[in-house]
């Protein structure tokens, strides 16, 4: 993202702003995805997104980075807005539709299924879901996740390898047994 | 260095952010403990499949979607500077604006309107009862519920309408007054300029078509906005009960079982019960002018549209038996 794309569009220029949402929606749509792990609810999150950074793009300011303001703005909607008590899900109901292929390799180099994946993730908490999601969706460095989840830095630490740890646990008892949920 | 240590150095590892050092501890470590590699093995195998989840994108475009909201936004901060205080029960100001954008389309929607008028005209005339058709005029120059309201009789006329409105955003506009000549004579709103500011006599300065005061009329709204609340008489509404036609400046639509009545009040609509006049329900303040209120034939759902500033239409419904309102599907 380019910063005088970012510059224009604070200065009111709306075209810019527009060409700006559509650069980030993908990465706000992808955060809401992996957090609330259902693909309408994330289109649902990532609209609200949208148009919040639309309403404060005045208040963003240069000082942080703009990506971390913009996946904090949807991490918030994501963990705020749509809370929801789901101790038990059915992995069932999660069969995904996948926009982008994977390749052929990395299919057959899983060795765990996509989907008990995000069904491990969805059973984090959700702090440590999120630092997940923006640790390996969008590639953030510790210090861009505590920006965005506004979490110090060893809180992010210890709140992402303890969610590894626990991923490792829960899908490691998958592989073994066989058993899901 | 025991387990629980090195099991840090692991995950920082899987994160690239151990130093060359660092790394040399960590692998004389998983050389010598075999669960520790075990585990460094899973973790590496983890975070590999982390990163390469699917990299989902939107089924659609979310701008795409969102644009309509985002340009009401727009509009509304807009409109804001302008006109901060403004009831806007009569779309006067938006008309003015826009006559000189969409000439045409305005004089076929004030046609279409016409017929409208005729619709209203055969629905509500009533022989016996002189009616005063100058206050007539006025309420339905000023109000396209009272359009809404003969919209019901007339399937044709009003989706005619609705989709001349879809097209320009314009507000049907006409005058009835050649009617009271007897010969049936439409007059499209350019012909009605004139007429209106010679018949009004009521504070109504035919503000409205001149449409370059764009202040006077919204003091206008105001004084409508107040009379049709209030019904009380700010000259208008009083005429209109002299003559004998109950037309109020936001007229009720009444639904065919008679029970209740819906109800535009600036940009509320209001579900009042016929029996005792109380208000049964309030949607929620809509972004635009309410209109076309039609009632489902059996009397458990009311329809509505609201037109924002854009010239994007949105059509809620509200459920009697539930009291709740929803957008509907358009």
């Amino acid at each position: 993202m380019e910063p005088e794309l970012i510059r224009a569009a604070q200065s009111g220029d709306r075209d810019a702003l527009i060409t700006l949402l559509r650069e980030i929606e993908t990465h706000v749509y992808r955060t809401a995805y992996y957090i609330l792990n259902n693909e309408q609810d994330a289109l649902d999150a990532a609209q609200e997104a949208l148009i919040r950074i639309y309403t404060k793009i005045g208040s963003y300011e240069e000082k942080a980075q703009f990506k971390t303001w913009i996946q904090r703005i949807v991490t918030n909607i994501c963990i705020d807005k749509f809370r929801r008590n789901k101790p038990t899900v059915s992995i069932d109901e999660h069969d995904m539709v996948f926009h982008e292929k994977q390749n052929v390799e990395d299919e057959v180099m899983s060795a765990y299924a996509v989907k008990d994946i995000q069904a491990a993730i969805d059973k984090l908490p959700e702090h440590h879901r999120a630092v997940v999601v923006l640790r390996y969706l969008q590639d953030f460095s510790y210090n861009e996740i505590a920006d965005s989840l506004d979490l110090p830095l060893n809180t992010v630490k210890s709140y992402l390898f303890r969610a590894r740890q626990q991923l490792q646990t829960l899908l490691h008892d998958y592989q073994k047994g066989g058993v899901r949920g | 260095m025991n387990c629980q240590e090195v099991m840090e150095l692991m995950q920082r590892q899987l994160d690239d952010d151990l130093s060359e050092s660092e790394i040399e501890v960590l692998m004389s470590h998983t050389r010598q403990c075999p669960d520790c590699a075990a585990m460094f093995e899973r973790l590496q195998l983890l975070s590999a499949e982390l990163t390469s989840l699917p990299k989902v994108t939107p089924s659609y475009s979310l701008v795409d979607a969102i644009m309509p909201q985002l340009e009401r936004l727009e509009l509304f901060g807009h409109k804001e500077e302008e006109q901060p205080v403004v009831i806007q029960t009569e779309p006067t100001p938006r008309r003015a604006k826009r006559e000189c954008r969409w000439p045409s389309i305005r004089v076929v929607s004030g046609v279409v309107a016409a017929g409208i008028v005729a619709g209203l005209f055969l629905v509500t005339y009533k022989p016996d009862i002189s009616p005063d058709f100058a206050s007539m005029k006025i309420s339905m120059s000023s109000s396209d519920d009272s359009a809404a309201n003969s919209a019901q009789e007339e399937p044709k006329a009003f989706s005619l309408k609705t989709s001349k409105d879809d097209e320009s955003s314009t507000p049907a506009e006409v005058t009835t007054e050649a009617l009271g000549l007897g010969d049936q004579r439409m007059m499209t709103e350019s012909e009605s300029l004139d007429q209106s500011e010679e018949t009004d006599q009521n504070g109504q300065p035919s503000s409205g078509s001149s449409g370059l005061d764009q202040e006077s009329s919204n003091l206008d709204n105001k004084g409508l906005a107040a009379g049709g609340a209030s019904g009380s008489s700010d000259g208008f509404a009083g005429e209109a009960a002299e003559g004998g036609i109950v037309v109020t400046t936001i007229s009720p639509v009444i639904s065919p079982d008679g029970k209740f009545a819906g109800h535009a009040v600036g940009f509320k609509l209001e579900i009042i019960a016929q029996a005792d006049q109380s208000i049964v329900f309030t949607a929620p303040r809509k972004n635009g002018e309410l209109i076309n209120l039609v009632w489902s034939e059996d009397s458990g759902l009311l329809t509505y549209e609201v037109h924002v500033e854009n010239g994007a239409t949105e059509k809620y419904e509200i459920d009697l038996a539930t009291l709740t309102e929803k957008k509907a599907a358009y």
